[in-house]
This record gives C-alpha cells, structure tokens and sequence, in this order.
C-alpha cells in the first residue's frame, strides 16, 4: 500500500494510505500533481502505472506495460512529460523516457552510467540536468554500492553525461533527491529518511552545462 | 546476562569467510553469538565441491540433517536465531522441529518460498529485490510473515557490511 503526506506549513501531516493505487511498490507524483507513474510488483515483473488526478482523485489507473512490454520503477519526473526510471535490463538500469498520450517511450539508454553486473536505479535528475544522482549495487564490490553522480558535459538538450563518480560521504540508499529550496539532499535507507547539505556534496556549480 | 544467538551460515559455512567476522563484531557487545556452520550441520564437506553440488545434496536430506543436529545441539530456549541464506531454512524447520526461539530473522532464506507453515515467535525475512529466486508477496501474505525486500540488492546481502551493522542495530531494539 502506497501512502501520501501533505505538507501542512512547514510540516507533513500524517500519511494517508492511497487505496486507489492497489499494491504500489514504488511511485513518483508529476511536478504539475496531475499524474503519478507507480509500479506493482508481481513475481517476475514490475508492470508500470499511470493514473491521472481527476476531483482532486486518482482516476482509473492504466496499464502502460501493456502494449509496450515496458516494466520498472523508480520513477523521476524531470518535468511534466521527461521520465527516468529504472528497467529491469542487464540486472536493472536507468534510461530517459518521454511520456506522451499515455505512452512511455525510452528516448535514451544512458549507457555511460548504467553497468552490466550492478543495479542501477532510482535516479535523480537537476532541474537544469547539470548532473544526475543514482543507486548503485554491485554485489561484492563495496566500491560500487553506493550514491552515484554523472554530470552532464554536454549542453541541456544534449546531454553528454561523464563517468559517475561514487559520492563515498554516504552511505547505501535510494530515493536521492535535492531539495532546492533548503539545499539538503535527501535520501532513504528503507528505514529512516536521511539528509545533508548539498554544500558538503560535490555538486560543483562550475559543471553548468551550457544552457 | 546477554541474550543468546545462533548464527547460521550460508550453503558455502564459515571456512575463509571474513564476514561472519563482520557479524561478530556488530553483535558480540550485545550478544553471546554462537555460530553454526550450515553444510557442516548438513554432514557436507564443501571443500573442491561447487555450489551445485552441494546445494543439491542440502536439498536431498542434508536440510534435514541439518535441522536434526541443530535440534540436538540446542536442546534450551535461544533468544534469537539469524540464518543466512540456507540457515535460514534450516532455522525456520528447527523451530517448526520444537527448537524453542522468540525470534528469527532469516536473510535470503529463498527456498522458504516452499514452506506452508510458518514457526510460532517473531520472524523477520530480509530479500534482496534482486534475488530471482525469493518468495513471492503473495506467500508472504498468505503466511503472515513480515518481509522486507532490500532495493537494489541481490542475494548475498547478508556478507554485506553495511547490511550487518544497520541488522545489528535494528536487533537492539529487540533485545
């Protein structure tokens, strides 16, 4: 079950169980609020979800795995209609997808940050997509089970993403995510919600890409 | 006095594994920690044998083997029981056996997924979301058993650090 916490002031209030969304593994709300992209895990796949907010309800969810064969989660909003998440492939990657009448479309398999033998997923894009944070599990390797950043080398539009760097001053986790109003990055461990000044991160402001 | 716990390996034991060192050191202020090496439990000699082999020998009766040994090694009450991987299987038949615990934690124990019984007591199943072969939610359900499924991870979480200190953490809430 899927749970929502309204920001009430500069507090959230209790979470309230989103029933409309079935047995939600994981799901990410659309900058506007209007959509939520979600999965539902069964035994050998994670179908992707989208459901749209109508009378400030979530409306019937569609199945978009099914006329694509798509499956994943870890959805990341870049903006209303550019999605990164997680797919399944060469032990779970991140690619870019669009997301237009109801149909997702990879558009890039961002192949710099993904590997064959670890998972990558549940990543976190710059508004103005100067760098990209990541999860990554490589099983017996602890130099590559951590957070990841990639920035981009090229220009917005055309993203030239360099080889990720592992971010050593954290620890394991997912659900990364820079809050831009409080400069705090935020992450969870499964168990508690973590966070850290994004100054001590090396986020550098000279990495711009060229807008 | 500290509260006493068994430690069941993996399929492979503790020979030349540095990680169950790692349990060690997260547990032993807080816990009087024996361990129990699985495959010798099993009557297995592991040595030159692949995972293969040994696994299907646990499969052919070294599983149950292994349950009576540690029946017969554990005759008193335990406080807690971790099993990795096969030792958790191990653990959760014991318990079924009459081994008397009030609590498991299982990590990775994939062929639970053909249990139809769960032990009385407090269980805990740690999966990696990676690991193919765990049980499925519907199982978890049908059980009643508390699952949590580690994002991004696969089987062999339990040799993780990381993984060991935030489990050994977590057990002193427990204790």
């Amino acid at each position: 079950m899927g749970y929502l916490a309204r920001k009430e002031g500069d507090y959230f209030a209790s979470p309230v169980a989103l029933v409309a969304l079935d047995s939600i593994y994981n799901g990410a709300i659309s900058p506007d609020g209007q959509k939520i992209l979600f999965s539902i895990r069964t035994d050998t796949t994670s179908s992707i979800w989208l459901a749209e907010k109508t009378d400030n309800r979530w409306s019937t969810k569609n199945n978009l795995s099914q006329n694509t064969g798509l499956s994943g989660g870890y959805f990341y909003w870049l903006n209303n209609r550019e999605v990164y998440f997680y797919v399944p492939a060469s032990n779970g990657d991140i690619v870019q997808a669009i997301l237009e009448n109801q149909q997702l479309t990879i558009t890039d398999s961002l192949t710099v940050i993904n590997t064959t033998s670890g998972t990558e997923f549940s990543p976190f894009v710059d508004r103005k997509k100067r760098y990209l944070i990541f999860s990554r599990y490589t099983e017996g390797d602890i130099t590559q089970q951590g957070f990841f950043i990639s920035y981009n080398e090229g220009q917005r539009e055309n993203p030239r993403w360099s080889i990720p760097q592992k971010l050593d001053m954290l620890p394991y986790g997912w659900s990364s995510w820079v809050s831009e109003g409080s400069n705090q990055f935020i992450f969870s461990d499964g168990e508690d919600i973590y966070s850290y000044p994004v100054s001590s991160l090396p986020i550098p402001e000279r990495k711009t890409a060229t807008p | 006095m500290k509260p006493k716990l068994l430690l069941l390996s993996d399929l492979w034991g503790f020979q030349d594994e540095a990680w169950s060192q790692d349990y060690i050191a997260a547990l032993q202020h807080h816990h009087e920690v024996t361990l129990f090496d699985s495959p010798q439990l099993a009557g297995i000699n592991v040595k030159g044998q692949s995972q293969d082999t040994i696994h299907r020998q646990l499969i052919n009766g070294g599983i149950e083997t292994a349950v009576q040994q540690l029946r017969a090694q554990v005759p008193q009450s335990i406080d807690m029981i971790i099993g990795c991987s096969v030792g958790g299987v191990i653990a959760w038949k014991a318990i079924l056996a009459g081994l008397q615990t009030k609590k498991l934690v299982a990590i990775s124990a994939t062929r639970l997924r053909h249990e139809t019984q769960k032990p009385d007591g407090d269980i805990v199943l740690y999966y990696g979301e990676q690991d193919k072969y765990r049980p499925s939610a519907e199982w978890s359900q049908s059980l009643q058993v508390t699952t949590h499924l580690l994002p991004g991870v696969g089987h062999d979480v339990y040799k993780e650090r990381h993984f060991i200190k935030k489990l050994a953490t977590n057990l002193l809430s427990f204790t």
